[in-house]
């Protein structure tokens, strides 16, 4: 589970999997979902790069997959799946996130074949 | 939709089939949705139906949904991570999906509301109960509202169960095809031309405005813009080198700067003329044509009516006139040889038709809100010259900041809440009419007779003086908006009030008066009213002799005689059906009001009898009928009935207390208990506030018929009877013959206007024996002693120069636990009742005092004395070190007083559940004190009556 953002602590969104979280949370914690690629952790420059401060609106993910896997087909969000998130940890997420990756990232994405899903609306919703 | 039609139709479309089941649930759902808000019960209705639904949905066959949500979904799939291709698809699209839930909450908490949701799910994850909802979503723009998926509408009442900011009650269930909205978001098509304007969000370039010179790829994260330099103070250098074009980083008098998008306004940046005069006032007039950049595309706002042309494309030179404007395209109707035609074009390219001689307004920029006549159209650069009917000048504007009006809008601002003659309050706090209205300056005549002048944003707000409607003149003479009148102050003014504000009026003069647009201000009793009698009897025209033929009323008996000062007074009704309500009298007749109920607005007949004024806590009017006796109090002034409630409550309090109150009456019957009361003068009854004690109290009316059912009273008012029945109790004092009664010694603290030679007692300095003789009888009776100080107090007269707070504690005669408090009564009784009457205990410093009914321990040799208690010998008895000297000596508990402590001495409880802990008083707040006691961590906060000054050995602090 991602820790808990303070709202009142300067708030910043992963570009590729929009959770929220502060700044200061990345930094130390990186990425829950995507720091396997983006090792936010411990890179401040890469946090400013990789995270927007200007999203737009609050998805808690709860994920009872992680409690009961047996359950996991009565335990699937609705929203999750919507937003292409169902497979990311518990925590906020951002409804849209405005700004792009960076192509490292993109680049490191495709190499290890990770489809980039942009935040921000501009990719084609299968709707 | 019933399983039958369902049936009926199974060779359909699935598609088909899921929509319109959908629809179906969404027309059940808001049937349900009325019921449920006609009864709760119902609620548990709704919450069958979702689960109905749940079944029906889940007998749609598995393989076809299966199939679909592949469709939906499949493509992605096993592209986000491993962890995805763990999990078989059809698994996933093979159940029919939670549902989605909104619920109102308050605005601005939407936030806090999903992270509330999320320690909520964090602390309950890994409990036996955890809150079962799989998401919960906010969005900015969807205000107010919060969507929670979950299975079950129980799940979610169950998590909101302890939530804040949410409104339970509403929780409705959102129909499939529209919650896909709340999770959609649409990329802003942001058109990132060069050339077209932005406004920078912050930093030091913050609201410039700016031109996107350069884009950066198919899609930037940055732009390159290009800005007129802002000189810092400490950059003088560059200052100069903002002249130098040969400086690489300017074109021509501009910086480039590469800017974050993010750190622009990109959408419906509309620059005005100024704005862009000044960007373009930085470049460089040999080297660039200002022409240029004035026909750059802005955006412009078409609303329908507007004549538009097509000022670019293939129907160049095309017009009509606006019929709806949808997003960026603008359908106007076209006029092409008498045939009216309907044609959609593109915002961009329309431009606003105008014609020389239209008349106009700005509806932007700096001139926004004039109005003028077009005297010149430059079609190439785009702008528009015209004749301001304000000014008298010309203005230079864009066509697209025009808008064509019919009228002239002259001296009133569109868009401007103020006018003329409008009564304004200003920012700092001053009233006044605005008497001339300038494009963004406002003259206002201000209550004392001075103009200044304001800006829009000084001006706080416009005071609505419907309230202020009338006012009396001088003579008491009602003055009302609308009249005309006459300052007799100012050489004899005329004119028609405009506003009547608190005591002042402002009139307007149509004569020879100009200045300030005809208006003046005048205090209202500076006014005589010419077409109207006075209200009252006109006493300037009665005979002299007619006059002093009336002694005995004096004039100010006649004033406002019709305006009774209870109109308008917020009350609450002590009796009657409407017990407890709170209301505004609006009519009067001599015995009843009628009164405006604050909760349903309805206005009911109530007696004066059973009204209480709030602000004072009275009781409006006494019981008896008001004499025309000491109407001196009334007050002429009629703006101080609506500024103190205070004055316009003491008004009737004397007059009906007088009334009944005369020493005759007061003395006759009482014989034998107030054997002192002979001595009570009558002024002393008149000017006194004691009355206050029987006014504020209906369940001692009795008390208050004293003066002719004295016997019922002393034999049915049991409680109070031992401290009234003391004819015998202050012999002594009765002796000192200070005209006091025993009645009155009682009631002291609220008599403070008094100037009898008793009245320093209340002074906590002032220990005289005199001031100690009530206080015996308040620690015997302690029903006595709590009741008639606690009511008096509410009720002592705001010119008392004593308030109830500051007064009681510093008394210094206060007794055990029967501190008169001014605070919550029902609190000291219980106090007092838990409080046996032993609070003896040793080690506390303790004041010989005389017994309640003032006999002093061996005969009054040891009054005063400060002692010790240093042994108990039974509960109510105790043996006593006197503090100045060896002596020792065995005293009653009723000759005994605890001695206050001060902050920061230590005390020892001698009372309540406390009793004999020791502590410290850390502080005193009226009459509780602030205690630290000994071996606990926090304060406590104790009435000072259940405490004593401890004077022993032992800390009692850790």
């Amino acid at each position: 589970m991602a820790s808990i953002p303070q709202a009142t602590r300067q708030l910043r969104a992963c570009l590729v999997c929009s959770i929220v979280k502060n700044a200061e949370q990345f930094k130390r914690e990186g990425c829950d979902n995507c720091d396997h690629f983006l090792q936010l952790k411990n890179h401040p420059e890469k946090v400013s790069e990789c995270t927007s401060s200007t999203f737009d609106g609050y998805i808690l993910l709860a994920q009872w997959f992680f409690l009961k896997p047996t359950l996991l087909p009565l335990l699937e969000s609705w929203a999750a799946q919507y937003k292409k998130i169902d497979q990311y940890v518990t925590g906020i997420y951002a409804v849209g996130v405005t700004g792009r990756i960076p192509e490292w990232v993109e680049d490191e994405m495709s190499r290890r074949d990770i489809q980039y899903i942009p935040r921000d609306g501009s990719s084609t919703h299968p709707n | 939709m019933s399983r039958k039609s369902r049936g009926r139709r199974g060779s359909s479309d699935e598609e088909n089939r899921i929509d319109e089941t959908d629809g179906e649930f969404i027309d059940n759902r808001d049937e349900l949705e009325a019921e449920a808000r006609v009864s709760s019960r119902d609620t548990r209705r709704v919450a069958m139906e979702l689960d109905r639904r749940d079944i029906e949905e889940e007998n749609l066959r598995a393989e076809e949904i299966a199939l679909q949500m592949n469709e939906r979904y499949g493509r992605r799939r096993g592209q986000l991570s491993q962890i995805d291709s763990s999990i078989p698809a059809q698994l996933i699209a093979g159940v029919n999906q939670p549902n989605l839930f909104v619920i109102r909450c308050k605005q601005g908490k939407e936030k806090d509301v999903v992270l509330q949701f999320m320690k909520q799910f964090k602390e309950s994850e890994y409990s036996q109960h955890p809150i079962e909802i799989l998401s919960a979503t906010c969005r900015d723009a969807l205000k107010g509202y919060v969507y929670v998926e979950a299975w079950k509408l129980a799940h979610v009442q169950k998590a909101i169960l302890n939530m804040n900011n949410l409104f339970n009650s509403q929780i409705k269930l959102v129909p499939l095809a529209e919650r896909d909205h709340v999770l959609t978001i649409r990329k802003k098509d942001i058109s990132l031309k060069e050339g077209s304007w932005a406004k920078v969000k912050k930093g030091k370039y913050a609201g410039d405005l700016v031109q996107i010179s350069w884009v950066y790829g198919e899609n930037p994260n940055e732009v390159r813009i290009r800005c007129v330099p802002r000189i810092e103070e400490s950059e003088t250098g560059s200052n100069k080198r903002k002249k130098k074009p040969t400086v690489k980083d300017f074109d021509n008098g501009y910086i480039e700067r590469d800017m974050k998008i993010t750190n622009l306004i990109l959408e419906n940046v509309s620059p005005t003329m100024d704005e862009i005069t000044e960007y373009l006032s930085a470049a460089d007039s040999n080297s660039r044509s200002s022409d240029a950049p004035l026909a750059l595309p802005t955006k412009i706002i078409f609303t329908p009516g507007d004549e538009v042309e097509v000022i670019s494309g293939s129907d160049r030179g095309v017009y009509g006139v606006v019929e709806a404007v949808n997003k960026d395209y603008v359908t106007f109707t076209r006029y092409k040889s008498g045939v009216a035609q309907q044609v959609t074009f593109l915002a961009e390219h329309l431009a606003k038709r105008f014609g020389i001689g239209d008349h106009v307004q700005v509806l932007n920029g700096s001139h926004k809100g004039e109005t003028g006549m077009i005297v010149n159209i430059d079609n190439v650069r785009n702008h528009v010259t015209l004749w301001s009917d304000l000014t008298k000048s010309e203005i230079k504007v864009f066509s697209k900041d025009l808008k064509k009006i019919t009228e002239s809008t002259g001296v009133r601002l569109s868009g401007s809440d103020y006018e003329v003659q409008d009564l304004v309050q200003t920012s700092s706090g001053q009233y006044g009419v605005i008497v001339n209205v300038d494009r963004s300056k406002y003259t206002i005549l201000e209550t004392n007779g001075s103009t200044s002048t304001y800006t829009r944003d000084e001006i706080v707000k416009k005071e609505d003086t419907r309230r202020f409607s009338s006012a009396i003149g001088q003579n008491q003479i009602l003055l009302k908006t609308g009249d005309t009148v006459t300052d007799v102050s100012a050489e004899g003014r005329e004119g028609k009030i405009l506003h009547l504000f608190r005591k002042f009026a402002f009139i307007m003069n149509r004569g020879g008066f100009v200045e300030n647009g005809g208006i003046f201000v005048s205090e209202c009793s500076n006014l005589t009213n010419k077409n109207t009698r006075p209200v009252g009897l006109a006493l300037d025209k009665l005979n002299p002799e007619v006059l002093a033929s009336m002694p005995s009323q004096p004039p100010q008996s006649f004033s406002r005689p019709n305006v009774d000062p209870l109109i308008g007074q917020t009350v609450t009704i002590t009796k009657g059906p409407y017990k407890g309500y709170l209301g505004i009298v609006k009519d009067t007749t001599p015995v009843m009001a009628r009164v405006e109920l604050h909760t349903n607005c309805s206005i009911v007949n109530v007696e004066k009898t059973k009204l209480l004024n709030v602000d004072t806590s009275r009781p409006v009017v006494l019981p008896e009928p008001t004499t025309s006796r000491n109407t001196r109090e009334y007050s002429p002034a009629p703006s101080n009935y609506s500024g103190s409630s205070w004055q316009s409550s003491s008004v009737r309090t004397p007059n009906s207390w007088n009334g009944s109150r005369t020493p005759s009456t007061w003395n006759n019957p009482m014989p034998n208990q107030m054997a002192s009361d002979g001595t009570r003068t009558p002024s002393h009854a008149d000017g006194s506030r004691t009355p206050a004690v029987h006014l504020n109290d209906g369940s001692r009316t009795p008390a208050w018929d004293l003066g002719s059912k004295t016997p019922a009273y002393a034999g049915s008012d049991g409680s109070r009877t031992p401290a009234w029945d003391t004819g015998s109790r202050t012999p002594a004092y009765v002796a000192d013959n200070r005209g006091r009664t025993s009645a009155w010694e009682a009631n002291y603290p609220a008599t403070p206007a008094n100037d009898n030679q008793s009245f320093t007692a209340p002074t906590p300095g002032a220990e005289t024996p005199a001031c100690t003789a009530p206080t015996p009888g308040a620690s015997e009776t302690p029903l006595y002693s709590i009741a008639t100080p606690g009511n008096m107090i509410p009720a002592t007269p705001g010119p008392g120069p004593m308030t109830p707070a500051n007064l009681l504690p510093q008394t210094p005669f206060v007794s055990s636990g029967t501190i008169p408090t001014g605070g919550d009564f029902r609190n000291v009784r219980q106090e007092a009742n838990s409080n046996s009457k032993e609070w003896l205990t040793i080690d506390i410093q303790v004041r010989i005092v005389p017994d309640q009914r003032g006999v002093s321990f061996n005969k009054g040799q040891y009054d005063q004395r400060l002692g010790v208690i240093s042994r108990l010998e039974s509960p109510t008895t105790c043996l006593v070190n006197l503090d100045d000297s060896q002596e020792q000596c065995f005293i009653e508990q009723k000759f005994l007083e605890p001695v206050q402590p001060q902050k920061k001495e230590k005390i020892k409880m001698i009372a309540g559940d406390l009793k004999g802990q020791l502590g410290i008083l850390v502080g005193v707040d009226g009459v509780d004190g602030v205690v630290k006691v000994k071996g606990g961590k926090d304060f406590k906060i104790v009435n000072m009556s259940m405490m004593a000054k401890y004077v022993g050995e032992e800390v009692a602090e850790e």
